[in-house]
């Protein structure tokens, strides 16, 4: 037996027992593995890291999510481990966002048996209130009920007749997606011209999609701005503090059409793109299919979002990458996504 | 603490490690402790007790004495004597009972000794020693890398160095503004983890 071998063996029976204490990652990783239905290898491979950094990092104490120096916390895990920073963090939030809904549907459940359980007083509360009106004359009572079904009717007819008027809120959405009436690319009947920003190259031609919006669906997946992005030359990260600023994908905070070319020897199928924070908590998501593993098409609606954050890149069963972008203030310089 | 502390003062090292379990704020100490002090205590308990019909039996004790220890590091109390003393005679005691209880108490060595440090490996070549002592959680890990200061920075990583300067000093960038060496330390720390990355992505179908 090698000495690896042996190692884990020592060192997994301590793991094992100590993933009943929340306060260990080892607790974090058995809550994460029964989440994302894994086996032990398959979890070590989401990691990116060999069986024995796994146990190592089972060892280890969990960093409290909301802590001012989580940051710092995981780049020391990251270091000890030699785990991917994001994939750690990523893993943290995962299984701290299962046990917040875990512990949403048990108060939900909860409050149900407690509502079951004061039915029989609840019916006979309403039994009280409802006594009073058997010795009301019968003509008023009728006339009460009638009247109420009246009000109700008129009500509804209300609401029916306004239901043509659509929403004001969508119809300005639509028009703000739209592109602009005088842009010199709406006259040519084209999305503006997309530019990557640093690796990628110039793309002039518009996507399809984006010429003129038919209906509510469309929109969807209308853009303002695409990106054009060579995975392959797109610098891998942790995070964005890793690499140079002039690498950084720079984006407006627009609603923005991805071209992502995957890096050779990608898979067809299905993949999400997420644009997630230094945390690696995902703000948006997005499945798509890539019909010949090179080229994968996405929308995402950056608008809102100002800063540094993640492009993250990942498929069922593989480990994610992650990109940096850098989404500018609107009148800032447009050197990435562009109308 | 990557480096099995086969040279290293044991006491001292206990004690470094008990007060940094005490503050709380350290992640990884509870990782470290375990490193140093599991293997110890397992052979040494084997030693002691060599002829258990349940084989896992010591296993089983060694890791619930440390456990407990993680959970009620106050009861240690360092001036009276070692941690591995203090963990030994914990995980000694608890093993007679059980033994007591199944009546198969079989004791070869009456007295509890102090743990023994083993001596320094001997050995004329660096980088194999530097593996030999190295956590065995860790070594297979250094056996991936090729370069002998990469593995010099994974060590580095590991046992938690984090002043820029000390890297630089690997990487012999000290002469460089200290915002060119942050990055570049940066990128080889990513570089590193990366390169693991992509060793353990290989016996899997890949994506790239």
């Amino acid at each position: 037996m090698t000495a690896s071998k042996l190692a884990l063996e020592m060192f997994k029976p301590l793991a094992q027992k100590l993933a009943s204490n929340p306060d260990f990652m080892a607790h974090v990783l058995a809550v994460y593995q029964k989440q994302e239905g894994l086996d032990e290898d398959g979890v070590a491979y989401r990691l990116g890291t060999l069986p024995e950094m796994m146990v190592r990092l089972a060892l280890c104490k969990r960093p409290i999510a909301n802590s001012r120096d989580f940051d710092d916390r995981i780049s020391e895990l990251s270091d000890f481990t030699l785990i991917d920073e994001a994939i750690l963090a990523e893993v943290l939030h995962r299984v701290d966002g299962f046990a917040e809904q875990g512990a949403g549907a048990h108060e939900r459940s909860a409050r149900k048996t407690r509502d079951l359980r004061n039915l029989p007083s609840l019916l006979a509360a309403l039994g009280s209130r409802v006594s009073p009106l058997a010795r009301m004359p019968r003509l008023a009572f009728v006339t009460g009920i009638v009247f109420l079904a009246f009000l109700i009717c008129a009500v509804a007819w209300r609401e029916l007749t306004r239901l043509p008027e659509t929403n004001p809120a969508i119809d300005d959405q639509a028009q703000s997606a739209a592109p602009p009436a005088d842009s010199s690319a709406n006259k040519l009947g084209k999305a503006p011209a997309a530019v990557s920003p640093s690796i990628g190259t110039v793309d002039e031609s518009a996507p399809k999609e984006m010429s003129r919006p038919k209906n509510q669906e469309r929109r969807e997946v209308i853009a303002k701005a695409t990106v054009k992005l060579n995975l392959d030359d797109a610098a891998l990260i942790r995070d964005a503090g890793s690499i140079g600023e002039e690498r950084i994908v720079r984006l407006r905070p627009l609603r923005t059409r991805f071209l992502l070319e995957l890096p050779e020897g990608s898979p067809k199928g299905a993949y999400t793109v997420s644009v997630v924070d230094a945390y690696g908590k995902p703000l948006m998501s997005r499945s798509d299919t890539s019909r010949d593993g090179k080229m994968l098409k996405t929308v995402l609606d950056m608008e809102g979002l100002r800063g540094k954050y993640r492009l993250c890149v990942s498929r069922e069963g593989d480990a994610p990458d992650y990109y940096p972008i850098l989404v500018l203030d609107g009148w800032s310089r447009p050197e990435g996504n562009r109308r | 603490m990557t480096l099995i502390p086969r040279d290293i003062d044991l006491r001292e090292l206990g004690i470094t490690l008990h007060i940094r379990l005490l503050n709380k704020t350290d992640n990884r100490v509870t990782a470290e402790l375990s490193e140093v002090f599991l293997p110890l205590l397992i052979s040494d308990l084997r030693r002691k007790f060599p002829n258990l019909r349940d084989p896992h039996l010591v296993q089983s004790v060694a890791t619930d004495t440390l456990i407990t220890y993680f959970e009620h590091p106050e009861r240690f109390d360092p001036a009276k004597r070692t941690l591995i003393g203090y963990l030994y005679m914990d995980a000694y005691g608890n093993l007679r009972n059980i033994l007591m209880q199944q009546q198969i108490f079989v004791e070869l060595h009456p007295h509890v000794p102090e743990h023994e440090v083993v001596a320094a490996i001997a050995g004329d070549d660096p980088e194999q020693e530097l593996i030999e002592k190295s956590s065995p959680l860790v070594q297979r890990t250094i056996e991936h890398l090729t370069d002998s200061r990469d593995r010099e920075l994974v060590l580095m990583m590991m046992d938690g160095v984090r002043e820029t300067s000390a890297y630089a000093e690997v990487l012999a960038i000290q002469d460089r503004p200290i915002g060119d060496q942050v990055r570049a330390v940066k990128q080889h720390k990513d570089r590193l983890k990366k390169a693991l990355r992509r060793k353990v992505a290989t016996p899997r179908k890949r994506r790239r």
